[in-house]
């Protein structure tokens, strides 16, 4: 199979304020995704998990490392507006909160089809409508809500908005950010339901980024978990959920909630994991 | 009991009539018990608790008693001073931006209780180290934007536990935190609940975690009570309709193929 998405020793540091210690977000990191696969990126907030999905996107420019979307390396220079586009076809990100990505004057079917008049230029008002109905069809919006503005919508609503804004470029890897995090679980549901089925339908590559393992277990073929900018896990979600090799996937793991649960493991676990991180052997 | 509510109906005027936020809802706290409220948003759960201290949506209508203690809504000026004590989501609204974490944190002493501010600040401290948190008294001199949420919440619980409350509410407080502090403060709450044999209502949208966390659950929709029963069930096919729905939405990590007991150690690379 095809790598999609190929991601090798990405490396950015943050430096803070004059005087303040620069923070490592992320140290050499490397993965691949295959056409059609789903990664998922999970680890605690400041383990630079968003600071690597930005990366792939291009929100965020690497130190050092390279980011190869189909076989083309991300140029980080790209010029003119025809370079710019084809850049924004090779992955496309969808936020936790979608109202940072949704103008709200705009209606739901204005939204989609000003991203389709940027990049299909020439499109006759028929066939944009009619792109704009499957779009819909697709992330399962009704077609009556083609004319609600984001105020009007619930936030299962608006995060479908969101999904078919990144898909309506046809993007060949999408990059989610938490992007369930703050639905409610029966919706929550709905839309993993919904990314499994465009990402079998559509072929298009998934990075899912969360701090949920168990959501993560949902739509990914493989994890990746991060520690302080550094991957300290690969593998398939299986492997990595039922035969975590690194202490630090052990103590997230122990932290979700289920029956026989026991908080105080997770404290007494970071206890032993920061002791062995202080004496590498 | 420590908390008691009974048949409170609650409703609040909107431009396009009265809308009923809650239905009927009783329940019952014991000293001791950690009793879950869940519910998805709009279920009228937080409403629940908010109503305990009265803070209710202003003009709103209601019915039916509410006891802490045994005191009755009448007495809300002494149920909030020296019975309850309620925490957030978000630590960072509870305490002022511009003032130092320890004057945030102990003016309810101070200011309420009519504690000396020297006091106030040697029990804060106290029951911070309490909470896991190290050099208290260097933390106290802090601003909430130079903490992490986790710890801010830390603070909080501590600032809420300085008046001995007997009811602690929680509305949603571990749930902006990783899953990992999530596990931390619970396993603190739990400790200090055990020590003070504090009554706690633990409001939460997670199903999963309220039945891990709670001896008892109540499912709110719709601003009713639809299943009460106690936490563990909550894992083995609860028999309330509404109740399985919200147990098979919630995704769940793949059984374990060996025990957690014997895990790698020193792998660190």
């Amino acid at each position: 199979m095809t790598d999609a998405l190929v991601v090798s020793g990405l490396t950015k540091t943050y430096f803070g304020t004059r005087g303040g210690t620069p923070v490592t977000a992320a140290k050499q990191v490397g993965f691949a995704v295959a056409k059609g696969g789903s990664l998922g990126i999970v680890g605690e907030s400041g383990s630079g998990k968003t600071t690597l999905a930005r990366m792939i996107v291009g929100l965020s420019r690497p130190d050092s490392g390279t980011v190869t979307i189909d076989g083309r390396d991300r140029e980080w220079k790209a010029r003119g507006r025809k370079a710019r586009l084809a850049r924004a076809r090779e992955a496309q990100m969808v936020f936790q909160d979608p109202y940072g990505s949704l103008d709200r004057r705009l209606t739901v079917e204005d939204t989609l089809r000003d991203v389709l008049r940027r990049h299909q230029r020439g499109l006759n008002a028929n066939a944009a409508a009619a792109h704009v109905r499957t779009l819909l069809d697709r992330v399962g919006l009704a077609e009556q809500l083609s004319g609600s503005r984001p105020h009007q919508l619930s936030g299962g609503q608006r995060q479908r908005v969101a999904i078919a804004k990144a898909l309506a470029v046809d993007p060949t890897v999408l990059v989610l950010d938490e992007a369930v995090s703050a639905l409610d679980v029966s919706v929550q549901a709905q839309i993993l339901r919904l990314l499994n089925e465009i990402r079998r339908d559509s072929g298009v590559s998934l990075v899912f980024v969360s701090h949920d393992l168990a959501v993560v277990a949902e739509v990914t073929d493989r994890i990746l978990v991060m520690y302080e900018g550094e991957a300290v896990e690969y593998g398939t979600t299986n492997d990595v959920l039922c035969r975590p090799e690194h202490p630090y996937t052990e103590m997230l793991l122990s932290s979700a909630p289920g029956p026989d649960w026991r908080p105080e493991r997770v404290a007494e676990l970071r206890a032993e994991f920061a002791a062995a991180r202080r004496s590498p052997s | 009991m420590v908390l008691s509510i009974r048949d409170l109906n609650l409703t609040v005027p909107m431009p396009d009539g009265p809308r009923q936020i809650l239905r009927d809802v009783s329940l019952t706290v014991a000293a001791g018990e950690t009793v879950g409220l869940v519910g998805e948003s709009g279920s009228g759960k937080s409403t629940t608790a908010r109503a305990v201290l009265r803070l209710v949506p202003s003009g709103a209508q209601t019915s039916g008693t509410v006891t802490v203690c045994g005191v009755e809504a009448g007495g809300v000026q002494e149920i909030r001073t020296r019975h309850a004590a309620m925490i957030f989501q978000d630590p960072r609204s509870s305490l002022n931006p511009v003032r130092r974490i320890g004057d945030s944190a102990t003016e309810r002493l101070v200011h309420v209780h009519g504690v000396s501010r020297a006091e106030a600040g040697r029990r804060l401290a106290e029951l911070m180290a309490e909470a896991g948190l190290r050099e208290p008294q260097r933390l106290m001199r802090k601003y909430p934007h130079q903490l992490s949420g986790g710890m801010l919440q830390r603070v909080v619980i501590a600032a809420a536990l300085s008046t001995n409350p007997e009811l602690l509410l929680a509305d949603e407080a571990t749930s902006a935190l990783d899953v990992t502090t999530q596990a931390e403060v619970l396993a603190l709450l739990r400790r200090l609940r055990r020590e003070r044999d504090m009554a706690v209502l633990f409001i939460t949208h997670d199903l999963l975690l309220a039945g891990a966390f709670c001896d008892r659950v109540y499912v709110m929709k719709d601003g009713s009570i639809v299943d009460e029963q106690p936490g563990r069930t909550v894992f083995v096919n609860p028999a309330n309709p509404y109740t399985k729905a919200l147990a098979e939405a919630t995704p769940r990590l793949p059984e374990r193929t060996k025990p957690a007991a014997g895990h790698p150690t020193g792998a660190a690379r």
